[in-house]
């Protein structure tokens, strides 16, 4: 084969590699959106944020204990985010507002099956 | 232009290149039909402006001075200012609201609210439109009849 042919057979094989990254994307991509996990993750993310900025605001002390029934994400509460994620992979962020003037909370878990929040006096924590 | 002894012909070259556009136009394609149909988010703006107006109202309740006691939902005026709120609610989120009352006025996430309020005002619809949410808690005043008010905006983005 001539040095002509050897540079065609790249060209065709750096093609061939292009259109494989193309269709692992498009696979990525359909499974992610079609599974549901993302739009779960989203709305996990999201309602523990608004939770925890609500109990911010109670005047009294509180503890609420949120269920997660055949739950198989982690979660990851500090620093005024919430990250809800598939074994490390995958997060989904959302944002919940501390209270500088308070004791707040560090929390990770994987796979929990309930999570309490808690509200006692300047302090702020969460167990499982 | 490659000669005639060049090594890879300027038309291979070029067709490899247009097929190369093709696939990425045809992947941009599914992704958008396929982001049609499935709904991958979760719109919490509406509900968002609603807990940040209440975390601020609960956040500058009023404290007896003697017994300590807290009247949750009495606002004392002289917690509601902006560098008060900026320290009680420490977030990142793009929420933001104007606290307006008695001729002043304490804005809560003041960098978020001077960019999204002139796009809540434009009430321009879509994905990433803000939204804006008002409020009023009105002032009790004794031995006088002027009607004041807590005037909450916030305005959230999408």
């Amino acid at each position: 084969m001539g040095k002509k042919g050897v540079v065609k057979q790249y060209f065709v094989m750096a093609e061939l590699l292009f259109v494989g990254i193309i269709v692992l994307g498009m696979i990525l991509f359909s499974k992610g959106a079609a599974d549901g996990k993302d739009i779960e993750k989203n709305y996990l993310a999201r309602d523990m944020g608004l939770l925890l900025t609500a109990i911010y605001a109670a005047p009294g002390d509180v503890r609420y204990t949120y269920y997660l029934q055949n739950n198989e994400f982690d979660v990851q509460i500090s620093k005024g985010q919430v990250i809800i994620s598939e074994n490390g992979l995958r997060p989904i962020t959302y944002y919940y507002a501390e209270d500088e003037t308070m004791q707040n909370p560090d929390f990770k878990i994987q796979k929990p099956k309930q999570i309490i929040f808690v509200k006692k006096g300047k302090q702020v924590t969460i167990e499982s | 232009m490659i000669s005639k002894k060049g090594i890879i012909s300027f038309e291979t070259l070029m067709m490899g290149i247009i097929r190369m556009v093709e696939y990425i136009i045809a992947f941009f394609i599914l992704y958008a039909i396929v982001s049609m149909f499935i709904i991958t988010k979760v719109d919490t703006s509406r509900t968002e402006g609603h807990v940040y107006i209440n975390r601020i109202i609960y956040a500058a309740s009023y404290q007896d001075p003697e017994t300590g006691r807290v009247y949750p939902g009495v606002i004392d005026g002289e917690k509601m200012t902006s560098e008060a709120l900026a320290q009680k609610i420490k977030s990142s989120s793009k929420a933001a609201v104007s606290i307006s009352f008695a001729n002043k006025q304490a804005i809560y996430n003041e960098r978020y609210f001077n960019y999204l309020q002139p796009l809540a005002e434009s009430k321009i619809p879509g994905k990433s439109a803000t939204l804006s949410k008002q409020h009023y808690l009105f002032i009790l005043h004794e031995n006088t009849e002027k009607a004041e008010a807590f005037d909450f905006a916030a305005v959230t983005a999408r």
